[in-house]
């Protein structure tokens, strides 16, 4: 049986129905056609799949759609404020804090995360932020050095 | 001065990767499309007796379903040797034998589970020593039937489906002159791309048996060719599309799921149909890299030079050999790693196996091989009482030396960055370890590497000048996250003097964008950038010719300049790229010449076979790649745990076109390279895979990485665009010798295959396995005579 | 996934009729963590799906004079960043926080890792050497079981039909203590623990439990009994009872690690968890 739900998407509300079986990932990705969230894995190990939901990063492939119910949701699509790049859109350009670009919008959302909750990370924070995000092409320094230069700019 | 070339350009693809507007295969949604999942093989060997589709048939929301029977013509790049599914027998776990597309992926999901097949077990080998004994099953019974390239040398009747010689100076003078022989053993397992993006295509069928695949792969065009082969279409029937690609390594390069969702799509007309791997599938469906188990023995005299080597390497091929033939051949022609040596004798075997399928991955057969030499070279000096980096400069290729295949070289790299490495890694200095019970250690490791491609690859570029003055750019080298797009523009921009954010680059779409062979081999910096500096000069020289007319200046005196033809001699006289876009407007309005568009090919200059008996031949490659890593590691003593604390890396690139990615290169294939060496292996019990997922296998995460120094040298390569030479696989190739090495140095403990897990490690101190060099002969009575080896441990 | 209901309750005695209902056909979720990975490999195929993290008194987290309570639905983040679990408890939030990923700890539930009873489960061994109690909701009342009581095997708990896990109650701790989590695994960030040691000292008496080397999380009586009868603990004096620590356990050899070396790990984990502990002892 199909349930109803409603929540709030980088800032637009949506109401859908889907079915219970389908992951919250699956969802965003095909229903409301919002793919920069990837499945790496699946099953939590990869991160590609990361998301904001109330302020908290997640695995969205291990969540089902219907626990979306109420909540409120950030996909990297809503980083970019009205056509302003976020701080750390701009320091991963910058720094070419990404190659292939598949372990990107998890990555982005993961040190997202950290900035809100703690805008001055120490270096252990950040490698605590994003150790569950997977990127086989950059060796992840160019991405620390992302991330630490978004932090210094929003301080 | 260059203005583009050179500098560190921003990544072309940034904004679409950062705002997740970047659209991957698996992004795709058409308008009708079906899902496909595949029934695979629980069996490492077996004949299939019956396959019984009815019940899957008769589900509802299932729209098709193949067996082998519906795809029953062998392809391959190299050797033709598989089908895209199976069909007389499977012949590892995990084959696909048959395949559904339904509306739902759930429904077609079910399907699988409904299709009923039955097997006859067969005998099955899982190793390639045990496979190349006369008596071993056979897995390709047909192997003398298939077609192959004429540089590929399979041996029906066996197991062998490559055996590539070497055959270099007088091998038995040269041990007869060597005053120490030594044999040593070294053995690399399976490993697994992981690309963060699983494969994926999309596959529709037009009424007009038209076929376009969405694909995520490295080589649009081989996949057009070999997929307009196995289903008898021309080639203009054929469209391959790439968008963005998540990730290559070599796991993307041929062929894999198109051959699958083709004839699913040709049973739904116009409907597409996507299929997905799941990350266990990719795990064990998609190719890994070949293990391979290698045998040096090695004359060495007392001053250290080596003066004989007799190289044998196996390489664990898997069930299908397509590709892998030319990684075994790559093997052997690049034997004797990055040293001169007058005399050597290698064979290079490609051996089925009941195995996942080996293919290209990110070296091509040279960081297997370099594990063996720059281990051995390793073993041999400390033997003989040597400094490793002083013996190695002594055999190191120096200017003017030959390679194994006899070629001579020049303008030789090697030297200089091992000792760049050397100097970044405080060679001889000991550093104090982080805690009690720990040690630390130094290692070295060289390579070298040629991009393993037939003599005659070609590449392809356009270039269209818009009536603004900005330009597209058109190729199909794929931009897999290694930067080409951007390195690729940059070129453009330079000869052009057009800003590289006024070039959009456009590829992957074989019905419109030209030629490009395959984007693999470390070549498309090398193949593709001379394709658009043709191009673009191609260009410039319709735009020169016209700006001669248009400003009455003879055009040996006209030059690009910041986007305007000028004259060099009248700086002010000059014409706008702009205005001269679609011709040359003439002051009686007349027109001539129309659109500029630049073409560009390219294909290695002078890249000849070799002898098919010796392997000797003056190029048999379009040019070599040197690079040395010198690595400090520390041990836990008591858990076998082994922390990479620093990694110096030298590499002689010819050319840095954009020192920021060529560094994201290197230090993207130092991390691979260290999970290589610590982490990675496919765990098989008789050919199954245990570990095929994240949750077993694993990559390295953040706090895996090290201190990295990054040397880029330049040494110009002549036929590359402005001196550059390929980088992206040789990042990765020293990093598990110069680990392995840097244990030696701290603990005198000597391991010969990977990876080097804690558990290995731990074993090899407590039980005392270090593997002793085995010197079989001694003339000068040095130590250690007479030691023998433990195997592989 | 195979398709299934899902409810989401708010009330314990509507979860408990519908678990009562369904019997083995429905499933708890919590975190997900664990339940959705086994849905998707197709490893468990539930009719329905009963959400309760629509049930307030389990998200709560007290401290009383019965000690402190974890409701159920509160994940390893929660209680990695309590103040209380920090100050009282350390060593469960020491454990809590080398779970899976950040992203994964906002959503993995330490009810949901005991009720997973997995050997490697990180915050069990804790549990056990902080004599935790599972408190147990049925209709007909509540039941606190000690925790080595709750385990019964791999995947294996004391939960009956119509049950379900309240939280987990850890009595309060009076005097001198100090205690520390050792895990040992492959690679640094999300991974299995290989073999793992919890080490809790409370005015001069020991506790020690072992996860990833049997069934069970194992408490380890003789390593504790050699450690109680130390006057000094030390790298030196403590080597007995590393000894004792392999006897006590009996891990297989799997692909994370072969049996040898997980009791080799044992004996070094235990070590260091016991040295930890030490230094933390006030
Ligand atoms: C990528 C990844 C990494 C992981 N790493 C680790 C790790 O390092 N260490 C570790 O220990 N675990 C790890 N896990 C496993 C898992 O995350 C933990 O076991 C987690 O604590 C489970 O909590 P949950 O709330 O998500 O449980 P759920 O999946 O919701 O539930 C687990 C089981 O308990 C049952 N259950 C849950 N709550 C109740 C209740 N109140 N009453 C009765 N039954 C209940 C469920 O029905 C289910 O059977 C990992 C998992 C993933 C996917
Ligand atoms: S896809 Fe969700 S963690 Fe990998
Ligand atoms: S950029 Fe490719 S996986 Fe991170």
């Amino acid at each position: 049986m199909k349930h109803e739900i409603s929540f709030t998407i980088n800032g637009e509300k949506v109401h859908l129905e889907v079915e219970p079986n389908k992951t919250l990932l699956k969802m965003i990705r095909e229903d409301l056609n919002l793919t920069g969230a990837k499945e790496g894995c699946g099953a939590g190990e990869c991160g590609s799949c990361t998301i904001i939901i109330d302020g908290k990063a997640v695995n969205s492939c291990m969540m089902l759609a219907v626990e979306a119910d109420g909540k409120d949701i950030m996909t990297v699509e809503g980083l970019a404020k009205s056509g302003v790049l976020d701080p750390l859109q701009d320091t991963f350009i910058k720094n070419a804090a990404l190659q292939c670009g598949y372990c990107t919008p998890g990555m982005l959302m993961s040190a997202k995360a950290l900035l809100m909750r703690n805008p001055n990370p120490s270096e252990d924070d950040i490698k605590e932020a994003i150790g569950g995000n997977l990127c086989r092409c950059t060796g992840y320094k160019v991405i620390l050095d992302a991330i630490k230069e978004a932090a210094g700019q929003i301080n | 001065m260059l203005k583009y070339v050179g500098h560190e350009v921003k990544r072309v693809d940034g904004l679409e990767k950062v705002t997740g507007y970047a659209k991957y295969v698996d992004d795709l949604k058409m308008a009708g499309m079906l899902y496909a999942k595949i029934k695979k093989s629980p069996y490492a060997h077996a004949k299939i007796l019956k396959i019984d589709t009815s019940k899957a048939a008769a589900l509802e929301g299932v729209k098709a379903i193949i067996t082998g029977a519906d795809v029953p013509n062998r392809v391959g790049l190299y050797l033709e040797d598989k089908t895209f599914l199976a069909t007389d027998k499977v012949r590892f776990v995990g084959e696909a034998v048959a395949a559904v597309a339904a509306i739902s992926e759930e429904i077609a999901e079910e399907a699988v589970e409904l299709i009923e097949v039955e097997y006859e077990e067969l005998p099955g080998v899982f190793n390639a020593m045990d496979a190349i004994k006369h008596d071993a099953p056979l897995l390709h019974e047909d192997l003398g039937n298939y077609k192959y390239g004429p540089i590929f040398f399979p041996k029906p009747g066996t197991n062998i489906s490559n055996h590539y010689k070497i055959r270099k100076g007088d091998i038995d003078k040269g041990f007869a002159e060597a005053d120490y022989i030594m044999e040593n053993e070294f053995y690399v397992p399976h490993i697994q791309h992981a690309p963060i993006e699983n494969h994926s295509v999309i596959a529709l069928t037009e009424p007009t048996g038209k076929v376009t695949v969405w694909s995520a792969c490295q080589s649009p065009y081989a996949v057009r060719k070999a997929l307009s082969v196995a289903f008898k279409l021309p080639l203009h029937k054929v469209r391959v599309v790439t968008p963005a690609v998540g990730g290559g390594f070599g796991g993307k390069a041929g062929t894999t799921l198109e051959g699958i969702t083709i004839p699913l799509s040709q049973k739904c007309m116009g409907r597409p149909v996507k299929l997905t791997y799941t990350r266990e599938e990719d795990m064990v469906g998609s190719f890994v890299r070949q293990g391979c188990v290698a045998k040096i023995k090695t004359g060495v005299k007392k001053d250290g030079r080596i003066v004989a080597e007799e190289n044998t390497f196996y390489w664990e091929g898997g069930a299908y050999t397509e590709y892998g033939v030319n990684i075994a051949r790559a093997g052997g022609y690049a034997s004797s790693g990055p040293y001169d040596i007058p005399n050597v004798k290698a064979d290079s075997y490609c051996v089925y196996t009941n195995q996942p399928v080996g293919g290209p991955y990110r070296g091509f057969g040279m960081s297997e091989i370099h594990f063996a030499i720059e281990q051995n070279l390793d073993m041999i000096a400390i033997q003989m009482g040597m400094d490793p980096v002083e013996f190695r400069k002594i055999n190191a290729i120096k200017d003017g030396g030959h390679t194994v295949t006899g070629q001579q070289l020049y303008n030789v790299g090697i030297t200089k960055c091992i000792e760049a490495a050397e100097k970044d890694i405080e060679w001889g200095k000991t550093n104090k370890a982080s805690g009690p019970n720990k040690l630390r250690g130094k290692g070295i490791a060289c390579m070298y590497k040629a991009p393993s491609q037939p003599n005659n690859v070609a590449s392809a570029a356009l270039i269209k000048i818009n009536e603004d003055g900005t330009a597209n750019l058109m190729v199909t080298a794929m931009d897999l996250g290694q930067g080409s797009n951007t390195a690729l523009t940059q070129i453009a921009a330079e000869v052009l003097t057009i800003p590289v954010e006024k070039i959009s680059i456009i590829t992957g779409d074989t019905d419109v964008t030209p030629y490009e062979w395959q984007t693999v081999a470390s070549r498309i910096t090398y193949c593709a950038g001379n394709a658009v500096k043709k191009a673009a000069e191609d260009a410039k020289e319709q735009l020169i010719k016209l700006g001669s007319i248009g400003l009455g200046l003879p055009a040996e005196y006209l030059e690009l300049r910041d986007e305007h033809v000028v004259s060099s001699i009248y700086p002010d006289k000059k014409k706008s790229i702009a205005s001269m876009a679609l011709g040359l407007e003439m002051p009686d309005g007349s027109g001539v010449h129309g659109p500029i568009m630049g073409r560009g090919s390219f294909i290695p200059p002078n890249v000849r076979n070799t002898d098919k008996e010796t392997g000797q031949g003056e190029k048999p490659v379009a040019f070599w790649t040197f690079g040395a890593q010198a690595i400090e590691i520390e041990i836990d003593m008591e858990t076998g745990q082994i922390e990479v604390i620093k990694v110096a890396a030298a590499y002689d690139v010819g050319k840095v076109i954009n020192p920021q990615l060529c560094r994201g290169q290197i230090e993207g294939g130092i991390i691979q390279g260290i999970g290589s060496a610590l982490l990675e292996h496919q765990i098989m019990e008789k050919g199954k895979v245990k570990n095929p997922n994240f949750v077993d296998y694993k990559i390295p995460a953040v706090r895996d990485v090290p201190e990295m120094v990054i040397r880029m040298l330049e040494i110009p390569e002549i036929t590359g665009p402005y001196g550059a030479r390929g980088v992206g696989e040789p990042a990765m190739v020293p990093t598990a010798p110069a680990i392995a090495n840097a244990i030696y140095n701290a603990i005198g403990i000597r391991i010969n295959s990977l990876p080097l897990s804690a558990e290995k490690v731990l074993d090899a101190i407590k039980n005392n396995k270090s593997v002793a060099c085995k010197v079989v002969q001694n003339n000068k009575g040095a130590d250690g005579e007479g030691q023998v080896t433990c195997g592989i441990n | 996934m195979k398709n299934f209901e899902y409810v989401k309750p708010s009330t314990m005695e509507a979860v408990a009729d519908i678990l009562q209902q369904y019997g083995d056909g429905a499933k708890i979720l919590n975190g997900g963590t664990d339940l959705l990975v086994r849905m998707r490999d197709n490893l468990i195929k539930p009719q329905v799906v009963v959400d309760i993290k629509g049930i307030s008194e389990l998200r709560k987290i007290e401290y009383t004079e019965e000690g402190l309570f974890i409701g159920a639905a509160v994940t390893m983040n929660e209680v990695i960043c309590s103040k209380i679990v920090l100050e009282k408890y350390r060593i469960l939030a020491q454990s809590a926080h080398e779970v899976g990923s950040y992203q994964l700890r906002n959503r993995a539930t330490i009810v949901g890792n005991v009720c997973n009873a997995s050997p490697s489960g990180d915050t069990i061994a804790p549990l056990y050497v902080l004599s935790a109690k599972v408190k147990i909701f049925n209709k007909d009342g509540i039941r606190l079981v000690p925790i080595e009581n709750f385990i019964l095997g791999v995947r294996k708990i004391d939960l009956k039909s119509g049950e379900i896990v309240l939280g987990i109650l850890l009595p309060p701790i009076k005097g001198q203590n100090g205690g520390s989590y050792y895990k040992h695994a492959r690679r640094k960030d999300v991974d299995l623990a290989t073999v793992a040691v919890a080490a809790f000292c409370n005015e001069g008496q020991w506790k020690i439990a072992y996860a990833a080397v049997a069934p069970t999380i194992l408490r380890g009586p003789k390593a504790e009994e050699i450690l109680n009868s130390l006057s000094e603990v030390d790298e030196n004096t403590l080597i007995p009872a590393m000894d004792a620590a392999t006897s006590e356990v009996t891990p297989i050899s799997d692909v994370r690690a072969g049996k040898e070396y997980r009791l080799d790990m044992i004996r070094i984990s235990l070590k260091r968890a016991v040295l930890a502990a030490l230094e933390l002892y006030k």
